[in-house]
């Protein structure tokens, strides 16, 4: 990873956090890190948890930014998800999973946050 | 929440009740369905979530299980896929259901658009729900509800959408129960599309007279004949001359068609069902089989003709596996996940040629054929199958100037009231025994019914040594007799009878 990539993605999910605290989610964790996943963002609204995973691209050459989420990056986010909510004894809380899109141009400049709720049954 | 609907699922011809348990909780959000279902029904997720969202519902995204009660038992099929709808959108408090519905039974499939597609099987599953809890209220597939509403015990509810559902449940929609048409169930001005008439056949007047015999008593008939003499055309006029479908024949046959998935469009069988396997169709086809047992050929020809066209062709193994059924008039399938019993009443026609190149015996054509293929192509035809088929006739072919004859045949109306009023006799002989056919005498009856004077029983035994008939040959040539005497309208057997019937033995002659 060079550093640009590093920053690109650490701007977008700076980016993201922003633009879901303005919808009223308010902030817990950030880079939650467990053995087996990871969650970039975890949120809270309304009482619900909310997982969420930011996917930050300057172009849609490689497909939209929604579209690295697969069945295994599903797994990992299950997983971390699962490792938060039994350590802080949240079992039996009301959860969602949350993506969110960075479109950015060429030279980095944020230019678009889309926000996709509930994006897993 | 906790949502529970009732609803109703098929193995065979039997239905069991299911119960659909939906449940919402809190956790990771997923949809999972248990209760042992099979492919179709672990689809349903799917289905079920695209109807209810293109519905105007929502899908929470929490976590859902829905259960199929009783949860050992397999679940396959789609027509799950309503009343798990109505339980989800009853858990998550978007649809109440009134009191006197909490009891009824939902059952369809649904389209992605929230529209609810028809399924097979309706009325054996209606009949089951009919059998064991009368007057219930079935909500059934806009497409289904005439065929549901056949049986009167149960009040048939139209379902065309999901949206349409929930606001008759919410009181702001009608959805009107379907009366039952009232079926005439008299079928007796058929038009006898698909098959023959028989004033389209022309000449053939002994393989004719057969066909009447084997109408009139339910005997099973075998056709020898070179090829192009009119074999086809004879079988296929068989179900223009019997008897129109009974109420409850038809009733039987539309079941079957039903679970086969062959009603096409229509919702009741008005015809005797004709059906004519190729030879190279598999055993399982023939008698039913496939791991959720559907009914075969035998099943799909209840009441009426089954018609083995080629007959020699088909492999030994598959004739044999005929025997059985012809016997006990049903079969039964075992399978894993159960036995099925499946019915298989039908009148059985046979058609062959006479030796390998077909021509033997043709007093136009030559036949090729050495004597040890004759006698291996005719070895084929002998066995415990031919022993069930009561009329052996020769089918020649037909001659030029019968081709063109100014001659009228009869049509099948005519020839058909003369077997009805054979049945009609044999209907009141055999009253209160449990059959209504000669073909179907038991043995042991055969001394009260077939009862032979001195001198009938003096030609009887005059063919038997010179024939050296079979005891089963014998037992054959008396009902026949007994049919013969019947269209003639006489009380008694004479030697002219049993002179027919012996002649509707030319195997045996040969």
């Amino acid at each position: 990873m060079g550093r640009y990539r590093k920053s690109l993605g650490e701007r977008g999910e700076h980016a993201a956090e922003k633009a879901l605290t303005q919808r009223g989610y308010r902030l817990l964790e950030r880079n939650y890190l467990v053995r087996g996943g990871e969650i970039d963002l975890i949120m809270e609204r309304s009482e619900e948890i909310v997982f969420v995973e930011v996917k930050t691209r300057t172009s849609d050459r490689f497909g939209s930014p929604l579209e690295g989420i697969d069945a295994r990056k599903k797994e990992h986010l299950y997983h971390a998800a699962q490792v938060y909510l039994s350590k802080n004894h949240l079992e039996h809380a009301a959860v969602s999973f949350c993506a969110v899109a960075v479109m950015a141009d060429t030279k980095g400049v944020i230019q678009d946050v889309e926000i996709f709720e509930n994006i897993f049954l | 929440m906790l949502a529970k609907v009732n609803s109703v699922s098929l193995l065979g011809l039997e239905t069991f009740s299911v119960l659909v348990e939906a449940d919402i909780s809190n956790g990771l959000p997923a949809f999972d369905i248990v209760g042992l279902p099979d492919t179709a029904v672990r689809e349903s997720k799917e289905r079920v979530k695209a109807a209810l969202k293109n519905s105007g519902f929502h899908v929470p995204s929490r976590r859902i299980v829905v259960n199929l009660a009783p949860a050992d038992l397999r679940k396959d099929g789609t027509l799950f896929d309503l009343p798990i709808a109505v339980a989800l959108l009853v858990a998550t408090e978007q649809m109440v259901l009134p009191d006197e519905f909490v009891d009824s039974v939902f059952f369809g499939e649904l389209s992605l658009d929230g529209s609810v597609s028809p399924v097979n099987g309706v009325l054996p599953l209606v009949n089951g729900i009919g059998k064991t809890q009368k007057n219930s209220m079935v909500f059934v597939p806009y497409d289904n509800r005439r065929e549901a509403a056949l049986d009167e015990r149960v009040s048939v509810y139209p379902v065309k959408d999901l949206k349409s559902l929930a606001r008759f449940f919410q009181g702001e929609e009608q959805i009107i129960r379907e009366i039952p048409q009232k079926e005439s169930f008299d079928f007796s001005t058929g038009t006898f599309a698909g098959y023959v008439d028989m004033k389209d056949i022309k000449g053939q007047h002994s393989a004719k007279r057969a066909m009447e015999i084997a109408a009139a008593g339910g005997h099973n008939i075998l056709m020898i004949g070179v090829p192009g003499s009119g074999k086809t055309l004879l079988a296929r006029s068989l179900p223009t001359i019997l008897p129109p479908l009974t109420r409850d024949e038809a009733l039987e046959c539309t079941c079957i068609y039903s679970l086969a998935g062959e009603l096409g469009g229509d919702y009741l069988i008005k015809e005797r069902p004709f059906r004519a396997p190729h030879h190279t169709s598999s055993a399982v086809s023939l008698i039913g089989g496939g791991a959720y047992p559907k009914p075969g050929e035998i099943s799909m020809a209840y009441h009426g003709v089954l018609f083995l066209d080629e007959m020699v062709e088909f492999p030994k193994n598959v004739l044999q596996v005929l025997r059985q059924p012809l016997e006990d008039k049903v079969i039964h399938i075992s399978r894993a996940i159960g036995a099925f019993t499946f019915p298989a009443d039908f009148q059985l026609v046979g058609a062959c040629n006479p030796c390998p190149c077909g021509y033997r015996g043709d007093p136009e054509k030559q036949c090729h054929c050495s004597e040890s293929q004759v006698k291996r192509y005719q070895g084929k035809l002998s066995g415990p199958l031919l022993d069930r088929i009561d009329l052996h006739i020769e089918v020649n072919r037909v001659t030029f100037s019968e081709l063109h004859g100014e001659g009228k045949e009869e049509s099948s109306t005519v020839v058909r009231e003369r077997v009805m009023a054979a049945r009609a006799i044999q209907l009141k002989r055999y009253e209160d025994l449990g059959f209504s056919t000669n073909a179907a005498l038991d043995r042991r009856y055969l001394d009260t019914f077939c009862a032979l004077d001195s001198e009938s029983a003096h030609i009887m035994e005059k063919v038997f040594q010179k024939l050296h008939l079979s005891a089963r040959a014998h037992d054959r040539i008396l009902k026949v007799a007994r049919t013969i005497a019947d269209l003639n309208g006489d009380a008694d057997i004479s030697g002219t009878h049993i002179m027919e019937a012996v002649q509707y033995r030319s195997l045996d002659r040969s």
